[in-house]
């Protein structure tokens, strides 16, 4: 597919006339003011427009695109905001705001057109100034982005050409940089934020995605209406309120009485039962959310900073048996330590497979001391599914090989403030763990989770710190792709960690609704949901 | 009586003054923010940064006299979490609170006041047994139970209100059921235990003596007496309301203070944990003054005293 074909795919026809809906714009002052920004016509049909609502599990921490303190945060910037690049229907990267890209042969700077029909919600059209703008303002000491080091802070420069063009220069080589502007570049109104003082989208985040901000009461709901300029993913609905239901009981309920169209966050558990129900149906998409026992390679029980011992341990561990067990089915078994969709990760490796005699005898071999118990630290909320029941079965795997284990379970803030913590806790052997690609580029993960000294990194090996160093250092992308399968193909023999599974997004749908989630994304977008014909 | 007041008031100031320094403390004792605050992209100069920006990098003993000083203000700082003063986010949830502890104490006192004293006038009858086995469902059920039961009557099952949310009149109603229905039960067994003593009292066999009709005797005269250890009861479960019907909010996303003073403590929001341990203490004292007066205004001996 030519990168035409690909915009022309990922940008529908607008059928709809501009305008704003009159009930969305009257819910708050707010909304109230962009519609008068907008200056835009009320057309009929806006209003015939149904509304949505959504019951999500947790309440946003900010509206600050450069702001973002995790993804928990995206369920609502991936609706309200967009980059130059993102995810399309199929989770691969695509032109958002972008028409068209080319990048130079050294893979330093990167020129971009962007759409003529892209629009913020005031009814502004997207100016390559804004993009250089959110560049200034991402990056700017004030702003305190917390995720700066990712991509932004990388570019050296963003040159204004003309209205629609702008050329992104940047001061080092980064091959992943177009898969991370989905998450880490939004790109925002200039106007807006110099008009808007102090925390312009603490009060209002205007920005350019299918839904424009409405209102929003704190740990209630969030307001949102389906933004009709859109340059081509319009919504079906008008107004869309994400009710913020914590307790998951209490939140599939929602979908169960009709009170809600859309629950998210469904846990397997609930998931079984919820299949059965006739105005109900249960959609599920494959996420990036990886679960993993990471293994302190580096001050924990000595035989843990052998490879053999490690790989032993991956053998050890009935990863089928315990996805049937725990997760009901609701996730994707892995046998590297990343989906088969992240690029590179498929490489041709052998599975280690099930195999506990194997194990122990490796163990022997390698003079494993089976006399000391192994400790292994979980996490006993429920931010991940069924994370204390899969802790306990890795336990008792290692139980039948001989090893004995201590489980500690800790809440979360207690969990990653040892999982994270800069000098690793020798008392810990292994962490049950979780965490989330926000694309399908691997650079950001390994970088943390394995490279030596990284944030959650329990394994240090020179050899991978160059591999990682070098791994986004490619101006082809089948070179580095060649390049990041060598990269995995050594992380699966060095097995730094047992990798379990991705976690399956789980939604309840109501039956009138017709909806394919986005996979490998770990949070609604609700743009292409429609009335079930 | 001014007396009274006065030496009430000083106590609740030594309480909140030693409050200041407890709450304090047992904030930092549960950790560093900093880890659930910044995402794990964030340099070790964002960290740095933000420990400062919140004094957070200063000695104890510093950040209390800070926080002391601001306190008086009425400034309770920034939550880490939403980036807002924090006494504003608490004051928003301490209303959905009140109410719902507000209603959930009429639903409790209109279910048990009158089951008691139906119960102690009828001793061994079967209403008595029925109104035993009331009270002794709604002590063993815990309110999880109890919630999630009545979303699956009447919401699931029969439509007929919604299953969660707050907003409406309708939203109080399983809520405040939930809640109502367990405190009813012992309201019930207090009201019961108390008026059968006061039945059996010399005063009140004087007065059907005399012949005063037995509705002013059970209703004026019994209930006055038997009243003093339901109203201390009644106003021990509204300060438990307060703070601690976080399962009941959870299940039924009420915003309420509850519910976001567990998520605060958990996610290590210092500013929010403190504003709202503080306000939750003064409203329970407030409470308890109330309380207090009223014993005086019910015997008067109390003032006395």
């Amino acid at each position: 597919m030519t990168q035409a074909d690909a915009n022309a795919a990922s940008a529908r026809p607008n059928p709809s006339a501009p305008g704003i809906g009159r009930r969305a714009a009257l819910l708050s002052g707010a909304g109230a003011a962009v519609a008068m920004a907008a200056g835009a016509a009320v057309p009929a049909r806006a209003q015939a427009r149904p509304p949505l609502t959504v019951a999500i599990g947790t309440d946003l921490i900010t509206q600050d695109p450069c702001r973002i303190a995790g993804g928990n945060d995206y369920f609502f910037f991936a609706n309200v905001f967009e980059g130059l690049y993102g995810p399309d229907e199929n989770g691969k990267p695509a032109p958002l705001l972008a028409e068209s890209h080319t990048a130079s042969p050294d893979g330093l700077s990167y020129e971009f057109t962007l759409r003529p029909n892209a629009r913020f919600h005031s009814g502004e059209p997207v100016t390559a100034e804004d993009v250089r703008f959110s560049w200034q303002r991402a990056v700017a000491p004030e702003t305190r982005n917390p995720r700066a080091s990712v991509l932004v802070a990388n570019i050296a420069d963003v040159e204004v050409l003309d209205q629609r063009r702008c050329r992104v220069k940047l001061k080092q080589r980064d091959a992943s940089f177009l898969d991370n502007c989905g998450e880490y570049w939004y790109i925002i109104s200039k106007k807006h934020a110099e008009a808007g003082g102090e925390n312009p989208f603490d009060r209002q985040p205007i920005g350019t995605g299918p839904f424009a901000f409405v209102e929003r009461r704190v740990r209630s709901y969030i307001k949102l209406r389906g933004f009709e300029q859109h340059w081509g993913r319009v919504p079906a609905f008008g107004e869309v309120t994400l009710k913020i239901i914590p307790d998951d009981q209490s939140r599939v309920a929602q979908v169960q009485t009709g009170e809600s169209d859309i629950v998210t966050n469904v846990p397997p558990v609930l998931a079984a039962p919820l299949q059965r129900l006739p105005n109900v149906q249960v959609v599920r998409a494959p996420s990036f959310q990886n679960i993993y026992i990471a293994i302190n390679a580096l001050n924990g029980h000595p035989g843990l900073r052998r490879a053999d011992v490690r790989r032993a341990l991956n053998m050890a561990v009935d990863k089928a048996a315990l996805l049937r067990a725990t997760m009901l089915g609701f996730a994707q078994q892995l046998e590297q330590p990343c989906h088969p969709d992240i690029f590179g990760c498929d490489a041709q490796v052998t599975p280690y497979g099930y195999n506990p005699d194997r194990a122990r005898q490796i163990l022997t071999e390698a003079g494993f001391d089976f006399g000391r118990p192994l400790k292994l630290l979980g996490q006993g909320t429920g931010r991940v599914p069924q994370a204390r029941e899969t802790l306990q079965g890795v336990a008792a795997f290692l139980n039948r090989i001989g090893i004995r284990t201590e489980i500690n379970m800790l809440d979360y803030g207690a969990w990653i403030s040892v999982y994270g913590a800069r000098q690793k806790d020798p008392s810990v052997d292994m962490v049950f763990a979780n965490f989330t690609d926000y694309n399908a580029d691997p650079s950001g993960r390994l970088l943390r989770q394995v490279r030596t000294g990284a944030t959650y990194s329990w394994y240090s090996n020179p050899e991978i710190d160059a591999m990682l160093d070098r791994m986004n250092d490619f101006a082809s992308i089948e070179e580095r792709r060649a390049f990041v399968r060598r990269l995995f193909a050594r992380l699966h023999e060095e097995a730094p960690l047992i990798p379990l599974w991705t976690v399956d997004s789980i939604y309840g749908v109501g039956r009138g609704l017709s909806w394919k989630p986005t996979p490998h994304v770990s949070w609604p977008v609700l743009w292409n949901v429609r009335r079930a014909s | 009586m001014a007396r009274f007041l006065l030496t009430r008031l000083g106590q609740a100031l030594v309480t909140l003054a030693l409050l200041t320094v407890l709450i304090f403390v047992l904030a930092r004792l549960t950790g560093d923010p900093t880890p659930l605050v910044l995402p794990s992209e964030a340099t070790e100069a964002d960290r740095a940064f933000f420990r400062q920006q919140y004094g957070l990098d200063r000695p104890v003993h510093e950040q209390y006299v800070v926080f002391l000083r601001n306190v008086l203000r009425g400034d309770f700082g920034i939550s880490f979490r939403y980036r807002e003063p924090a006494f504003d986010l608490v004051l928003a949830a301490i209303g959905p609170t009140l109410q719902l502890a507000g209603v959930s104490m009429l639903v409790a006192i209109l279910l048990g006041l009158p089951l008691g004293i139906a119960a102690a006038l009828r001793p061994g009858s079967w209403l008595a047994a029925t109104v035993r086995g009331y009270a002794s469902l709604g002590q063993a059920m815990p309110t999880f139970w109890t919630g999630l039961m009545l979303i699956f009557v009447f919401a699931i099952s029969i439509p007929v209100l919604p299953s969660s949310g707050y907003g409406t009149a309708a939203n109080f109603v399983l809520p405040a059921v939930t809640l109502g229905f367990y405190a009813s039960a012992s309201v019930t067994m207090l009201t019961w235990a108390n008026m059968t003593e006061a039945l059996r009292s010399d005063f009140v066999q004087m007065e059907r003596v005399l012949g005063i009709p037995r509705r002013l005797i059970v209703l004026k005269h019994a209930l006055r007496n038997a009243s003093l250890p339901i109203v201390t009861y009644l106003g021990l479960q509204f300060g438990l309301l307060l703070g601690g019907a976080v399962v009941t909010e959870r299940v039924f996303a009420w915003p309420g203070v509850g519910q976001m003073l567990v998520d605060a403590i958990l996610n290590r929001d210092y500013p929010v944990v403190q504003a709202a341990v503080m306000l939750t203490a003064v409203l329970v004292m407030t409470i308890n003054l109330v309380v207090d007066l009223l014993y005086a205004v019910l015997d008067p001996r109390v003032s006395r005293s």
